[in-house]
């Protein structure tokens, strides 16, 4: 609950918020496997975002992870079109938003975790196949490979979003954060 | 509506989603072959190339495709702005490196012989992976680095008046030059796609060499007008077509020729 008044987030959350952004830009940009299979950073990447959003268990905590991650990347990106990432990390973080209020911020769960981070990605997944189809990208040459890209970002999202799950209960288990929100 | 329904149907979305989405892969696929409704034939190469000046179909221009532009000017004796002309050859076969267990492994040769070569020619690699169809290029400058280079003594050409610039997007349709002749222009058997959405992929998995043991390629900056090199694969993703770019840096005289031959090597 907030006070009237009073800022959203607090400055604790706002912290860990902001930290998880950092952290998700520097998922995305220094860490790289070999494994050749489209959306296999989402194993990194969906972690500090379910993790931020399982400390904070606020309606717009990813939201803000997928601000601040996406402002980085797009000043800071290597990517051709990393420009625009912001809108990437932005739908990632409203998406799992969106799952946290639906399951009433248990990002302990394991299957809440997979779903979060699953649906992230595939969402973030739609939206940089929009940014290619609107900057002239044919959406046959698209649609080819969105398949396989499906699956891949189910599986890698989903399973870096169980790691944080798991992290998360860990965490609670441990004290280090509350289960009501208290920190 | 309780927690346990509500996983339920979170999970049945998602694999909707992912089912649609296979879904849309196979149309897209059944749209792309021919309008018969017949499979779409593949690109035709064979396995002996010959080429001639009016086969420089780009340029002149200064950079080759990427994510965002390769410079063509990596010789220390050449200036940043120096403009080349380019001709893309579909090869008959794809070189493999990764895992033996799932493809047979192999290199491929290439014997070339340039007759009239006027100034330098240069040959890059480029080719496209089968899912996703992202392409792939040979790196030239930095770790892994490979490119082949030709200098010839003829006196150069009037112009090339077939050739025009490429657009500089990171996804470009260009014409091979041994496929023309098949059909109308605008066939699909006669162009490919080159398409890098992000900068700093796609470098790493073709190399040109002289040795196929060297996998990782290398540079050779003073090659006989006569010989041959091996196009080599390193990483785990297949190619579904290897391209050969040739480029000269001068308009080449009529009696310019260029013979290629290709054959797969069973690589080690």
């Amino acid at each position: 609950m907030t006070t009237p008044g009073r800022a959203y987030f607090t400055l604790y959350e706002t912290a860990v918020l902001s930290l998880c952004g950092a952290l998700v830009f520097l998922a995305k940009a220094f860490i790289n496997l070999s494994l050749h299979l489209p959306g296999h950073s989402y194993l990194f990447v969906a972690i500090p975002f379910v993790v931020g959003c399982g400390v904070v268990r606020k309606a717009g905590a990813g939201t803000y992870i997928g601000l601040i991650g996406g402002l980085l990347a797009s000043f800071f990106g290597f990517e051709a079109l990393h420009l625009l990432d912001v809108f990437k990390y932005l739908a990632m973080g409203i998406t799992i938003d969106i799952v946290g209020v639906t399951f009433s911020h248990r990002f302990d769960h394991p299957a809440v975790g997979f779903i979060a981070g699953a649906a992230g990605s595939l969402v973030k997944m739609v939206v940089n196949y929009a940014v290619h189809y609107l900057l002239g990208v044919p959406a046959t040459f698209i649609l080819i490979g969105i398949g396989l890209t499906s699956v891949t970002h189910l599986i890698f999202g989903g399973t870096g979003g169980l790691i944080a799950a798991l992290i998360i209960a860990r965490l609670i288990r441990a004290g280090v954060i509350g289960d009501d929100n208290t920190t | 509506m309780e927690f346990k329904k509500r996983l339920i149907t979170a999970f049945a979305l998602l694999i909707l989603f992912a089912v649609i989405s296979i879904g849309l892969q196979i149309y897209a696929e059944g749209e792309t072959m021919s309008a018969t409704g017949e499979a779409a034939p593949s690109p035709l190469a064979q396995s002996v190339i010959n080429l001639t000046a009016a086969d420089f179909l780009y340029g002149p221009q200064a950079w080759r495709p990427y994510a965002v532009p390769l410079s063509l000017n990596t010789l220390p004796e050449t200036t940043e702005d120096h403009e080349w002309y380019l001709c893309f050859v579909l090869l008959n076969d794809t070189p493999y490196g990764g895992n033996p267990a799932l493809f047979k492994r192999q290199v491929i040769s290439v014997n070339y012989t340039f007759e009239n070569l006027a100034g330098t020619a240069a040959f890059y690699l480029y080719g496209s992976t089968i899912l996703p169809p992202t392409s792939r290029t040979s790196r030239q400058e930095g770790y892994g680095s490979s490119g082949y280079i030709v200098t010839g003594t003829a006196p150069a050409g009037d112009a090339m008046p077939q050739a025009a610039p490429l657009e500089r997007i990171n996804l470009v349709s260009v014409r091979v030059a041994n496929t023309r002749g098949l059909g109308p222009d605008d066939i699909a058997a006669g162009t490919i796609e080159l398409w890098f959405p992000n900068e700093g992929s796609g470098q790493d998995a073709l190399h040109i060499t002289t040795n196929p043991e060297y996998r990782k390629g290398e540079i050779v900056a003073d090659a006989p007008s006569s010989g041959r090199f091996y196009v080599t694969h390193t990483g785990g993703s297949r190619l579904s077509l290897i391209c050969l770019l040739v480029a000269v840096d001068r308009p080449q005289p009529e009696d310019f020729s260029l013979r290629l031959e290709t054959h797969p090597v069973e690589a080690t």
